[in-house]
């Protein structure tokens, strides 16, 4: 099929196209120069007065896996009056609010024009079922980050410093579960939890039966990660998060790994930041530390970030920190659920409702925004709400009019707790987002992070992943107009996938399934053979099932898309 | 006579389970399942001979099986295992709970000189369609001899992944590692098998081709208003997403066997949550266990051994020595026996038991001398014995989501588990009972929002167990057709309920010619997953598998994922007409 | 005002769930017969018409208050039968299903006959009465919702027996039960009036925070998170408050709920000789 876009603006980051009218031809499924496609047989959309960008990639929103369905099972209130009804040969049903089916979600990302999403924290035993969840999610394409901070393998690797290893380890773990990125939640905390122990653990604190600290671990899959020479970055929900004062454990993470980065690109990827950029030294006295996150980040080029910024109303917490929700648990008292992981990690959920007469919520509520204001390099911030922790992901088009315009935020500020407003920098910032920057902020930067070539850019030989937003860069002033760019991005004029029109006037008219990216590391044959046989003994003795079986084979995924990496491993 | 009034639970046996696995209409099962275990001073006051014939009544039905002297002592209370005989005298009133109550029912037994009925005979006592057995066994397709290992098994939810199967002219001659159940499941999964669709024309069983028992089957399914699509456990996670989208496009219900077996325990989750662990992670760390209404040593052979009591792991090396064990049930069982403290409770009582125990973890006063049966001092020191463990886990079953309470208990249950995490860690476990009810409800949880008993009659899911769910619906007749794939309802729902399936369509797909087979209209056969095809499962804990494909299936049987795909292609044509 | 009467009869025996929410004094007022034979229904997961269910005769009101419907016989397929009423009257001749009454505001429902599960299911007012018996949860809250998030206010009357789990997580309103009750009532009840004529067959008031239950007939245990406070000589029931005579056992709790204790439960003494142990914590 073959699509030719006529007449848009074109917001085009990374081929720095800024709202010039440029048009866009589509040819199975990329695309393609314009004079490729053959205008009598094409489908011509005329994007007259539209904006035009390319499907947008969120790198951190948690959509498929164990904790999810952990998370919809727990709450079955969330679903009873969200729902979407089957319409046949169209679309799915589907339910739920906070932890949507799957087949929503697909839906409700492509409505807005979402076309990639990155599933973030899978338990290694278990990614077999994020990966059966990620099949069942419609039109996105798709990736997920094993979890490998409390690993019991690769720890004691870490712990001995045989790095080489414990990369040739961690690039068979990787593709044995068909994973894309390493991630790490406040690492260690896992650990210390099949203790019960782990609340607060902080950065150089020593964890329960390692010689080793999150710092060790964070460094050592550092190394591993730059020795693999992985697309994306290790990914890292920091330690401490939602303690008052956590801001300083942020630093110090970001710091740990500045001498491990060589070239002019990050080396960390700090998560939902907001969660982990407070001052204070209790709920009461509860600051923001974005100036201090935001300064590190304007002076040091090795960290990227994404935002974890709150959205008022109902949410479902649901983390690998497994003793933070212990400690959540209590804070807003209700339903409770965790799951230990053997010799992986870990998992908590408990619902939670952000408030803007709480003090605290507000509080949380300007931070992120302050971060996003603050740090220059829109390349480096990407604008999330670490669904559905902060708030469920169907909330971006508010959160980009925030981006875009004071008036937003104003509005927003005048309902929130008087203290916070008055104690926050929010008030005081006046920047505004471009509608260049957010193409930057939730497509070319984001995909550029993860490493993902044909993503998040229109040029020749990018997936023909296209949105068209109902906005008139020309007669639209953003900033006071904060409304209707609301509006266009909750329901996009249309969303191309893979070369299909999927959304059109944002109603969902074609379901069809994307692809699930993940890597495989090359590992010369004699140094992965001799770690698979040092860990079997340990396997068997830890693990409850067998190796062979812990292995995810391709064909068990709807579409693979295998990439292989080429290492520094000799 | 005598006016003795007894408690009747039912449940799994050993015995049992090989039994189901070598034939249902065979011998072994009738002498296996057809029989009512009896403490020894209960039969000598009714004056009642073991090994004689009983005739059982409840207020729900009456039925004949055979008196067998109980080892243990359970004065009071009687035991017959889990199928057919045991639920022609259970209530399929589930009291809002979609769960029908199968343990702690009021029982009178008497002797009597009526023999035991077989299963035919029951099942013919109240279904509405004639009853017809048509097994036959698969033929051997060819010759071959190879082993393979770390195979998994698909009997019951611990789905053990060190089994080393090895096939002989197509037949699997060895289960090295296997448990005696699954065993069993390995080397007689061919029996009472029927490999030709057959449909029921005018009252006759004929057999068919493929192609026209899908159409009888879409034709059934499409001309209906309210069907019913249930079983599902003992299929891979592949054919249950086809399943949903064929509820949600006929516009019927789906619901699987949790219904009978731990709906309750997501009724609790829904109120609390749960916390709870991969079984490695109870291995490596658990130094107290707690197995809670639920006969592991019965019922899953190789929990202990594997993954519980038993089990060495990295933290407790010692395996069984360094392990404390309170067993918590209705009668003294296999598995009690081999317990540090056995700890009998009143049938019906465990939410009291559970509430005690909360109440002196936080030093509340107990004010009754002893609560469910169990003395005061005893409560205390198994709170104790709690609050000092350094990783406890209760597994608990069916003893307590049956019994009076159901959803109740399994919701005091987990809130004891997450009271504990105030002084250690402690998690807890349902023991699911088929190898892939765990998947099943996973699976209709991320499609639809709901774990089980989906309503899609409007276009979009709604759920309310007690209403929507399987159970209740065919108790109050609202169902007009039923599609059953891998279960067996007629073997193990109440005798009623039997009798509201028997009266509708029903569509059967099974590897078996099971005893709900000889009720259907439309009879399909499958494959088995995990020996003549792949399929992912996901085990009690959710870890999921990939089970293998051992044998090649008999020549033109389909897996229930391609036939479920041709019934879906179909049941769209016709709608679309 | 004079009311008017609409009466409804049943054109066949129903076998599958009827989706009948439309049957509302609401829906109905002020519309031609015609119009109201056009509102939709569900039979299973049909999309029908009520005339294709119905015989429809006689008029409406212009307001619901002056709307009156009669369902000549009824049929336990009947679901949702006046949800969200908001005035008016229905009265059932016989049987209705699952939910009727559910979220009600305002109005009447009278059924002669029996009524299935979720009976006033989250009402906030109005009165229900129900002259046979009712299923489970009858003013209760949803599979997930928290303690009081039942029933809101209203009265919901049952002169037969009711099951399981009633007034599960009510806040507000009053239930009467004349005859006998499953196990359960008043779970996670945060507030109003639960009482039983009746007995019980266990486990009342489990999780209660708030409000009162009376149990005029047996109940075999009392939880032991509840402590006996005090006898009183008699209590009133029901919306209309009528006293009866006592002894009752006065009993506070759930304590595993909230420490205070918030929850009373009134339970006859002499129904339940066994239960004088208890009199021994009186001091």
């Amino acid at each position: 099929m073959e699509i030719l876009i006529k007449n848009g603006y074109v917001y085009d980051p990374i081929n720095r196209i800024n709202g010039e009218r440029v048009d866009i031809a589509i040819k199975d499924g990329k695309i393609v120069s314009t004079d490729l496609i053959d205008t009598r047989r094409a489908k011509v959309i005329d994007a007259k007065n539209k904006t035009v960008m390319p499907g947008g990639v969120d790198i951190h929103s948690h959509i498929a896996g164990p904790k999810v369905t952990a998370g919809r099972l727990m709450r079955p209130e969330d679903h009873y009056k969200v729902f979407m009804r089957a319409i046949p040969g169209v679309r799915r049903s589907g339910t739920g609010r906070t932890t949507p089916s799957t087949n929503l979600i697909g839906y409700k990302y492509a409505r807005m024009g979402w076309t990639t999403v990155v599933e973030p924290a899978t338990p290694p035993l278990e990614t077999r079922h994020t990966h059966e969840e990620l099949d069942d999610i419609p039109i996105i394409d798709k990736l997920c980050f094993p979890l490998f901070d409390s690993n019991w393998l690769l720890l004691d690797y870490i712990q001995d410093k045989e790095y080489e290893k414990g990369a040739a380890l961690l690039a068979y773990l990787l593709y044995a579960v068909k994973g894309y990125a390493i991630k790490l939640v406040a690492p260690g905390a896992a650990e210390a939890w099949g203790y019960g122990k782990g609340v607060g653990l902080d950065i150089d604190d020593a964890i329960p039966g390692y010689d080793l600290t999150p710092r060790e671990i964070i460094r050592g899959l550092c190394r591993i990660n730059e020795m693999l020479k992985l697309p994306h970055t290790i990914h890292v929900h920091c330690n401490r998060l939602g303690f008052p004062g956590n801001y300083e454990t942020t630093l110090k993470t970001m710091d740990a790994v500045s001498d491990l980065a060589s070239e002019d690109r990050p080396v960390i990827h700090i998560t939902h930041v907001q969660f982990t950029g407070y001052t204070g030294w209790s709920w009461d006295t509860l600051g923001t530390g974005a100036e201090e996150i935001a300064r590190y980040m304007n002076t040091h080029r090795h960290v990227s970030l994404d935002l974890g910024q709150i959205v008022f109303g109902d949410a479902t917490t649901m983390t690998a920190d497994a003793p933070l929700e212990f400690v959540l648990h209590h804070l807003a008292p209700g339903k409770w659920s965790g799951s230990d992981v053997e010799a992986e990690t870990a998992a908590g959920i408990v619902p939670l409702r952000y408030r803007k007469r709480s003090y605290a919520n507000a509080m949380q509520w300007c931070i992120g925004l302050e971060v996003a204001l603050l740090v220059q390099d829109a390349w480096r911030v990407i604008p999330t709400t670490d669904h559905p922790n902060a708030g469920r992901f169907t909330r971006y088009p508010w959160l980009i009019a925030w981006l875009m315009s004071r008036r937003a935020r104003e509005k927003v500020l005048k309902r929130v707790n008087r203290r916070a407003a008055s104690r926050a920098i929010l008030p005081t910032l006046d920047r505004e987002y471009s509608l260049y920057e957010v193409a930057i902020a939730t497509r070319a930067a984001p995909a550029k992070l993860l490493g993902l070539k044909h993503k998040g850019h229109l040029g020749i030989g990018a997936d023909a992943d296209v949105v068209i937003y109902d906005i008139d860069p020309k007669s639209i002033d953003p900033s006071k107009d904060h409304a209707e760019v609301t509006n266009a991005f909750r329901r996009a004029a249309y969303t191309i996938k893979g070369g299909k029109i999927v959304v059109k006037n944002g109603e969902i008219v074609k379901h069809v399934y994307g692809k699930t990216y993940c890597l495989k590391p090359c590992v010369p044959h004699d140094l992965l053979e001799s770690v698979v046989e040092e860990i079997k003994p340990k396997f068997r003795e830890w693990y409850s099932v067998s190796l062979e079986n812990y292995i995810i084979g391709e064909h068990e995924i709807r579409k693979p898309e295998v990439i292989p990496v080429e290492t520094l491993l000799k | 006579m005598s006016g003795i009034i007894l408690k009747l639970i039912t449940g799994r046996t050993l015995d049992q389970g090989k039994a189901l696995e070598t034939g249902k209409f065979a011998r072994d099962y009738k002498e296996s399942t057809a029989i009512c275990e009896i403490d020894s001073g209960d039969l000598r006051k009714l004056s009642v001979k073991s090994g004689s014939n009983i005739k059982v009544k409840t207020a729900y039905g009456e039925v004949v099986v055979r008196a067998v002297a109980s080892k243990a002592s359970h004065a009071g209370v009687i035991f017959i295992p889990m199928g057919p005989w045991a639920n022609a005298v259970t209530d399929s009133n589930t009291h809002g709970s979609g769960m029908p109550t199968l343990k702690g029912i009021q029982a009178t037994l008497e002797s009597t000189s009526e023999p035991v009925p077989s299963i035919v005979d029951l099942i013919r006592e109240v279904s509405r369609k004639s009853v017809k057995v048509r097994i036959s066994s698969s033929a051997a397709p060819s010759s071959s001899e190879y082993t393979l290992s770390n195979v998994g098994c698909s009997f019951c939810g611990c789905v053990c992944d060190d089994i080393e199967i090895t096939v002989k002219d197509s037949k699997i001659v060895r289960a090295k590692r296997a448990c005696p159940i699954g065993m069993t499941k390995f080397l007689n999964y061919q029996l009472e098998r029927q490999t030709k669709p057959i449909v029921r024309k005018q009252g006759k069983l004929v057999e068919t081709s493929i192609d026209e028992a899908i159409n009888m089957a879409a034709d059934i399914l499409v001309n209906a208003k309210y069907p019913i699509l249930y079983g599902w456990s003992s299929t891979s996670n592949g054919a249950m997403r086809l399943g949903v989208e064929l509820a949600e496009l006929v516009g019927c219900v789906v619901d699987n066997t949790a219904v009978m077996c731990h709906g309750p325990t997501f009724l609790g989750t829904h109120q609390t949550g749960i916390v709870t662990a991969t079984l490695g992670q109870i291995k490596n760390r658990a130094d107290l266990i707690v197995y809670w209404g639920c006969n592991p040593a019965n019922a899953h052979l190789r929990h202990m051994i594997r993954y519980s009591a038993l089990a060495k792991g990295r933290f407790v090396p010692e395996g069984r020595k360094g392990r404390k064990v309170i067993a918590v049930d209705v009668r003294p069982t296999s598995t009690s026996k081999m317990a540090d403290m056995f700890v009998r409770v009143d049938s019906g009582m465990d939410y009291e038991l559970l509430t005690s125990l909360r109440m002196a973890l936080k030093d509340y006063e107990i004010e009754a001398p002893s609560v469910a049966g169990v003395d005061r001092e005893t409560i205390i020191e198994m709170a104790d014995m709690l609050m000092s463990a350094k990783f406890g886990v209760i597994f608990f079953g069916v003893g307590i989501t049956m019994s009076v309470g159901k959803n109740r208990n399994v919701e005091e249950a987990i809130k004891l588990v997450q009271d504990l995490n105030e002084w250690t860690k402690f998690v807890i476990m349902p023991m699911r009972g088929h190898f892939n009810v765990a998947g099943t409800n996973a699976v209709m949880t991320w499609l639809t929002g709901f774990p089980y008993a989906i309503d899609f009659s409007r276009g979009y899911p709604i759920y309310d167990p007690g209403i929507t769910t399987v159970t209740d619906i065919l108790a109050r007749g609202e169902a007009d057709a039923a599609l059953i794939v891998a279960s067996d309802p007629v073997s193990h729902f109440p005798r009623d309920l039997v009798e509201r399936l028997s009266s509708i369509p029903t569509i059967v797909i099974d590897p078996r010619w099971t005893p709900t087979a000889t009720i259907a209209d439309v009879f399909i056969p499958s494959v088995y997953i995990g020996i003549e095809c792949e399929g992912t499962v996901y085990r009690m804990d959710k870890v999921p598998l990939r089970l293998k494909k051992v044998v090649d299936p008999p020549q033109e049987v389909l897996s229930d994922e391609e036939l479920l795909t041709m019934l879906i292609e179909r049941v769209r044509e016709k709608i679309r007409r | 005002m004079k009311l008017k009467e609409i009466r409804l009869r049943l054109k066949y025996d129903f076998k599958v769930p009827i989706d009948v929410r439309c049957v509302s004094p609401d829906v109905f007022a002020g519309k031609g017969i015609d119009d109201i034979g056009n509102l939709q229904v569900y039979e299973g997961n049909r999309a029908r018409i009520l005339k294709d269910l119905f015989i429809i005769e006689g008029e409406v009101g212009k307001t619901p208050s002056e709307t009156q419907i009669t369902i000549e016989g009824g049929s336990p397929k009947l679901r949702w039968i006046g949800y969200r009423m908001n005035g008016g009257k229905i009265s059932v001749e016989g049987d209705v299903g699952h939910y009727a009454a559910a979220r009600m505001h305002s109005g009447i429902i009278e059924v002669q006959g029996n009524a299935g599960s979720r009976l006033g299911a989250k009402m906030e007012g109005g009165n229900v009465e129900v002259f046979g018996n009712a299923g489970d949860h009858a003013g209760a809250y949803y599979w997930g919702e928290k303690p009081g998030m039942g029933m809101k206010g209203g009265t919901i009357v049952i002169h037969g027996n009711a099951g399981s789990e009633i007034g599960g997580g009510m806040s507000k309103g009053t239930i009467l039960v004349e005859g006998n009750v499953g196990q359960l009532p008043g779970i996670d009840m945060t507030g109003g009036r639960i009482d039983i004529e009746g007995d019980c067959e266990g486990k009342p008031g489990a999780r209660m925070k708030g409000g009162r239950i009376t149990i005029l007939g047996r109940v075999p245990m009392i939880l032991l998170s509840f402590y006996i406070n005090n006898i009183v000589e008699s209590t009133t029931i029901g919306p209309k408050k009528v006293r009866v005579e006592g002894p009752f056992y006065l009993f506070q709790g759930d304590v595993m709920a909230n420490i205070r204790c918030g929850g009373r439960f009134y339970v006859s003494a002499r129904s339940n000789p066994h239960l004088k142990p208890y009199e021994k914590f009186l001091s």
